[in-house]
């Protein structure tokens, strides 16, 4: 080795100090962590969709994704109760202006953050529900009476359901199944909440099955047997056991 | 020659093309890209298959745009430094022949990767393929490609940066694919706030940005092709790359050597 390539020790005195550094930097800095800052607020289609480069099918679905995992990152889960759900309607709403034939966003709704143990908090997705349930897209419907469901049996607020119901049998088409037309009937039976609500879904699986996704018929099953039905009612019940 | 095409120089540059490893790194890219797509689309709770499409068309959109770009960039400025272009200007080809025929050499660069990024996506989506809108997206995708890799050939022949050049081809790219969404804020939105003046500055850029955001609309590929038609995205290719090709051109013309 000869002098120009031999380094002189003050290098690695600055080296060790630089790397000293360094950790009195981590130190300092591993206790802060990304923090979720609760839904943020939603922006207008045009900035979505400029966002994405003028793709607004690319913005449904970017947006659609990190709904489904908003409030679960950083390896932490986030309560439905701490979500600002009066934003998350408007994220929902925005999610229907940039793609109003896609059943993602109203699944999201009606299942996920559906299950919110805080009635006031459907309010903004039986809003949502009940406007995807008026779309003049094949199938739509269905929503509507998601929307009927969540009023009649979770928010216990059978005003709002029966005006609900009212307006899906407006909705009423050929081929649509007949219960959809007697909604307001079955709203102002007063039969128990559980069978009422089991019936109701059962309805729907047992009708609108050929239409709907694989995963879609899933959560439906899930939402029966684990929601609905409580854990004896659903050993016995053969659709909680294979059987459809 | 009197001819505005040359052949061997058209050759010239897709041989630089497969020398600069630029088919087998695209291709590289584009499949982590697919890969990357399809593992994020999955994780969806249900039109898992959508997600990954549009996921999938969306990145293989970005990473041809962006091979392209580099290449077409990096490789005239190259020819400049090495005087490749003095040479060639020498040999019995007119400078507008000189332009012309890179521009053709570059565009069915352009129209290859965009053909793979089609089969990439056929051999993603075998389930439900709507052919018309896979069509519509691949020809508009072939369009915006021939658009910027013909503007990346007149960036890097006006500007002398490699970098000024591929940075201001990405801003026009931006810009042009957001152009819809920003004269419908203008309509919309700004002229009632008291600055006009402002919207008829962005009228006025509009005038010389392509209408990018009309182009591989990833909905083409899920619904299908709706009312939209290849008419006007044609008529804007046509348009526009005549316009970078005789810009280019005069450019050239005027250069001394």
């Amino acid at each position: 080795m000869n002098d120009k390539q031999r380094i002189p020790a003050i290098f690695y005195l600055v080296l060790i100090v630089a790397l000293a550094a360094q950790v009195g930097v981590w130190v300092k800095l591993r206790p802060v962590q990304a923090e979720w800052g609760n839904v943020p607020p939603a922006p207008s289609a045009e900035i979505s969709t400029m966002s994405m480069m003028g793709d607004t099918q690319m913005a449904y679905r970017a947006i659609g994704i990190m709904l489904q995992n908003m409030g679960d990152e950083g390896g932490r889960l986030t309560r439905f109760e701490n979500y600002n759900y009066t934003r998350l309607g408007r994220w929902l709403m925005l999610e229907d202006e940039l793609d109003p034939r896609s059943n993602f966003a109203p699944l999201l709704a009606a299942y996920y953050f559906g299950s919110t143990p805080v009635e006031k908090d459907l309010d903004p997705i039986i809003d949502y529900l009940a406007m995807v349930g008026e779309s003049s897209y094949s199938g739509k419907w269905r929503w509507l009476g998601q929307a009927i469901y969540l009023a009649r049996f979770r928010q216990n607020d059978n005003d709002k359901a029966l005006r609900l119901a009212y307006r899906l049998q407006d909705q009423y088409r050929d081929g649509m199944p007949a219960w959809a037309a007697q909604m307001p009937a079955f709203i102002l039976m007063q039969k128990g909440d559980q069978e009422a609500a089991y019936d109701m879904a059962v309805q729907v699986l047992r009708e609108e099955s050929d239409n709907m996704q694989a995963a879609e018929v899933n959560f439906m099953v899930d939402y029966i047997c684990t929601r609905i039905l409580n854990a004896q009612q659903a050993a016995v019940n053969p659709l909680c056991n294979g059987d459809k | 020659m009197n001819t505005l095409v040359s052949r061997p120089l058209i050759y010239y540059v897709l041989m630089a093309a497969l020398r600069d490893r630029l088919i087998l790194s695209l291709i590289l890219f584009m499949v982590v890209g697919t890969c990357v797509s399809i593992f994020i689309g999955s994780s969806a709770v249900i039109e898992a298959d959508q997600f990954a499409l549009v996921f999938s068309a969306t990145g293989l959109r970005l990473a041809g745009m962006m091979g392209l770009i580099l290449f077409a960039v990096f490789y005239v400025r190259r020819a400049f430094e090495t005087k490749d272009i003095d040479y060639l200007l020498s040999r019995p080809i007119s400078r507008p022949c000189f332009i012309v025929s890179h521009a053709v050499a570059f565009s069915l660069l352009a129209a290859g990767v965009a053909l793979f990024a089609e089969i990439a996506l056929l051999i993603l989506s075998p389930h439900s393929i709507i052919i018309e809108g896979h069509i519509l997206w691949m020809v508009s995708l072939m369009v915006e490609f021939i658009i910027m890799i013909n503007a990346a050939l007149f960036f890097s022949m006006v500007l002398t940066s490699a970098a000024s050049a591929a940075m201001a081809t990405a801003g026009l790219y931006i810009l042009a694919r957001m152009m819809g969404q920003i004269l419908g804020i203008i309509d919309e939105r700004i002229s009632e706030g008291g600055i006009g003046w402002l919207s008829s500055v962005m009228e006025g850029i509009s005038l010389i940005v392509p209408r990018l955001d009309l182009m591989a609309q990833t909905t083409w590929l899920v619904y299908g092709a709706g009312g939209d038609s290849l008419v006007l995205i044609g008529a804007q290719g046509v348009a526009y790359t005549a316009l970078l090709v005789v810009a280019a051109t005069i450019d050239l013309r005027r250069r001394q050597f």
